[in-house]
């Protein structure tokens, strides 16, 4: 009985291995222009520039980012090679202090802090810590809260002082405020955005 | 009269490999709960030793532990598959030593220095800051070379026998992938998107693909040894699960891509592959009820941890994942302790057990001991179980309140974060796991002292009167 | 899905797969050992396992194509531990043959 030979089961190894990777690899090609930046849900790094907003879309039934007017970081238009340094160095920030063993970003990464996927949108920047730090904006208010976030405790869990340069604290917010531009299929769900965030005429990523 | 067998070089390469791999199984749990204690008492070693790094080295030691015992399980049985000891052995021991002193200077980097300034200086000598290959490239760069020449040892042994069977076949084949895909370990982009796109790759398909090709065809070797099961039947179903676990486990990536900014076919692919998945892993349970019942064992504790691989695999990776996988439910569980409680008992499960029995396997071969007696090692399976189990179902508890309240009724800002981490579900939760962690601290150390012991016995062999019962022992 | 709906179906679809594990583990079990009651506990588990999937497909948010394809899987769920247990047996056999 064919069944009962090992080679019949063998072909059927190679074949579905064979199958399986060859659709893998098909679906990383379309994926992968997707996610570029730049993409069709990835946003160029001088979305830093335009205000960022998460709504509820009635038509796709789920959260999408929305891309607005004009919203400068820092008081500052960013060019294309200027934004892609500033987000370069915030990710260089992010692994150097081995950010994602506490937080997590779309998710993956720990889970001892909160995730930090629409971090930038978080109304608690101008609730609590612009006051706490004395800071107008809420990319000030970050800045100061993340070069040291141990004179700013806000519950049990403490968040370390890492010795971030101002530069770095910087960059990581830029980064934050790039990531927040991601349309990641509608989560976190519910997620309810700073309602101060600039509107301007805003569309829909799709 | 004793007959304490002579050993393959490869084979005592094994031994240090395990002894190795049980060190840092207990330096794993060490770490775990120091992090499990800063989830209640956030301020416990809060100064030298931020939550970060001890998760660190829980989570990296993990692979370790893993990989060290993967390695030793394959320099223990592939001498018997090719009847004759590995090549490159020389280079093979210089690599052990090499491990053991990158193992102990990436440990102190992350206990000492932890972190660095944002640049790639950082990144090639201090911290990668990527989940599970945080090690510095220097580090990694180490592993890369040991892999290749353990890659080396057994496909130079195959070209020089010329002559490999089908489980050689499946293991090389296999550890093609396994050191080609360790090379997404180095990468810094810049982009998150596509950065998690490939990590995945090496978390995936390591850990859901080339690791259970790898368990599989380890302990289809051990079938053999310990229940004297036929090559053909051992081969025919090493095939069927190398088949089922590919044609479920490569598209089954799908379930890590659904938040991370990739197109929206994922949730559909990665939902329906991978909750395919436990349909294999229930053929893994007949098959080890069969065994059960239809062979004659000759290594008890073998025989028991090998039964729960399979048990395990299907309760961690089968219930635990099927809970979380459809995109319906993982919007709210991912990202939480729910998620948590899924690789605990996922990673028990399929690997843990897996190694287990083969390490009991090799200090039971190499001390020539036809029966190991006592109930120490069965304390130390109890113990562990309920350790893990409790875990698993307290994580459980906690994440679903973590989930509930922060993912599906707060919004997951930062104030729902904070809320759901005090409510009673999760704080309860969190206290639960670090008593049944506590309770899983205690099997190890009862089997690691269960271990030591039989070694020690071995080594002193000469005063204990002992049979070599089991075929293929390494003898020569 | 509402955010006490989704826990809810989570639990029901953790059920479906343990019970069909039960199932699949108290059906061989009893094959192998020829004891009736092990095979009465494996219906009872397959019931079980039948009547968490008749709460989802009915009471759940999930999707049509979720629901079918749950479905689907109760009814592998039945044939699995049969049929691999008749290949295993007639595997043994030709492979104690063979070897």
């Amino acid at each position: 009985m064919y069944t009962r030979d090992p080679i019949f089961w063998r072909a059927g190894a190679v074949s579905s291995l064979t199958v399986m990777v060859a659709i893998l690899i098909a679906l990383t090609v379309n994926t992968i222009g997707v996610i570029s930046t730049g993409g069709a849900n990835v946003p160029p790094y001088t979305v830093i520039n335009q205000a960022i907003g998460y709504v509820d879309d009635d038509s796709q039934h789920e959260y999408v980012p929305t891309i607005g007017g004009s919203d400068p970081l820092f008081g500052h238009v960013y060019d294309e090679h200027q934004a892609e340094a500033l987000i370069r160095e915030g990710k260089l920030v992010i692994q150097s202090r081995a950010c994602l063993d506490c937080h997590s970003v779309f998710g993956t990464g720990a889970y001892f802090a909160p995730d930090l996927t629409k971090a930038w949108l978080d109304p608690v920047w101008r609730q609590m810590w612009e006051p706490m730090t004395q800071t107008h904006t809420r990319a000030d208010a970050m800045v100061a809260f993340l070069m040291e976030p141990d004179k700013y405790p806000t519950w049990t869990r403490e968040m370390p002082n890492l010795h971030l340069s101002r530069d770095e604290a910087k960059a990581v917010v830029a980064y934050l405020k790039w990531t927040s531009s991601i349309n990641t299929n509608g989560f976190p769900y519910g997620f309810q955005a700073d309602p101060d965030t600039p509107k301007g005429k805003q569309a829909a990523l799709r | 009269m004793t007959r304490v067998p002579s050993l393959y070089s490869s084979q005592s390469l094994a031994l240090r490999y395990f002894t190795l791999s049980v060190a840092l199984f207990g330096v794993m749990i060490v770490f775990g709960l120091i992090a499990a204690t800063k989830y209640i008492h956030p301020g416990f070693l809060a100064q030298p030793l931020p939550f970060s790094m001890a998760k660190i080295m829980h989570i990296d030691v993990l692979v370790l532990w893993l990989l060290t015992a993967f390695m030793g399980s394959l320099f223990w049985l592939l001498p018997s598959e090719f009847k004759r000891d590995l090549v490159g052995m020389r280079a093979a021991n210089v690599v052990f030593w090499l491990f053991c002193i990158t193992i102990a200077a990436v440990a102190a980097t992350f206990l000492f220095v932890q972190y660095g300034p944002g640049t790639d200086k950082t990144l090639w000598l201090v911290n990668q800051g990527r989940k599970y290959v945080e090690e510095p490239r220097w580090a990694a760069i180490v592993v890369a070379i040991g892999i290749a020449v353990f890659v080396y040892n057994i496909v130079g042994t195959a070209i020089a026998v010329k002559r490999i069977t089908g489980v050689t076949w499946v293991i090389i084949l296999n550890l093609i992938p396994l050191f080609g895909l360790y090379m997404l370990a180095f990468p810094a982009m810049t982009n998150m998107a596509v950065d998690q796109y490939w990590w995945w790759w090496l978390v995936h398909f390591w850990v859901e693909a080339t690791w259970e090709v790898l368990i599989g065809s380890i302990v289809a070797l051990v079938l053999m040894r310990v229940m004297n099961t036929s090559r053909n039947v051992v081969e025919t179903w090493l095939y069927i699960e190398v088949a089922l676990v590919l044609a479920t486990g490569v598209l089954g990536i799908g379930h890590h891509y659904f938040w991370m900014g990739a197109p929206k076919y994922w949730l559909g692919i990665g939902g329906f592959f991978s909750a395919l998945e436990p349909l294999p892993l229930l053929g893994m349970v007949i098959h080890a009820v069969y065994d059960a019942g239809e062979h004659k064992m000759t290594n008890q504790p073998a025989f028991y941890w090998t039964m729960l691989e399979a048990f395990g695999n299907f309760i961690g990776a089968g219930v635990w994942g099927f809970m979380i996988t459809l995109p319906q439910i993982n919007l709210f569980a991912h990202g939480t302790q729910w998620t948590a409680s899924h690789g605990h008992l996922a990673f028990w499960g399929a690997y843990g057990c897996g190694v287990i029995a083969v390490i009991y396997l090799a200090v039971q071969e190499a001390g020539g001991y036809a029966q190991i007696g006592g109930r120490a090692w069965k304390w130390a399976f109890g113990l562990l179980n309920v350790g893990m189990y409790g875990m698993g179902g307290s994580l459980l508890i906690a994440g679903m309140a973590q989930a509930f309240y922060e993912r599906a009724i707060g919004g997951s800002t930062f104030n729902a974060f904070v809320a759901a981490q005090q409510t009673p579900w999760f704080v309860e939760g969190i206290w639960m796991r670090w008593v049944f962690g506590l309770l899983f601290a205690a099997g190890y150390a009862i089997l690691a002292s269960n271990l030591i012991a039989i070694s020690r016995r071995s080594r002193v062999a000469a005063a204990a009167p002992a049979t070599l019962a089991v075929e293929g022992a390494g003898t020569r | 899905m509402t955010p006490m709906g989704f826990v809810v179906d989570a639990i029901g679809l953790g059920f479906f797969a343990l019970f069909g594990g039960a199932y699949g583990l108290l059906y061989a079990a009893s094959e192998l050992r020829g004891e009736r009651r092990l095979g009465y506990l494996a219906i009872a588990s397959y019931a079980a396992q039948s009547a968490v999937l008749l709460a989802v497909v009915t009471l759940s948010a999930l999707g049509p194509i979720w629901k079918v394809f749950l479905i689907g899987s109760g009814i592998a769920y039945y044939f699995i531990p049969r049929v691999t247990l008749r290949y295993l047996k007639n595997l043994h056999a030709s492979g104690e043959i063979h070897s």
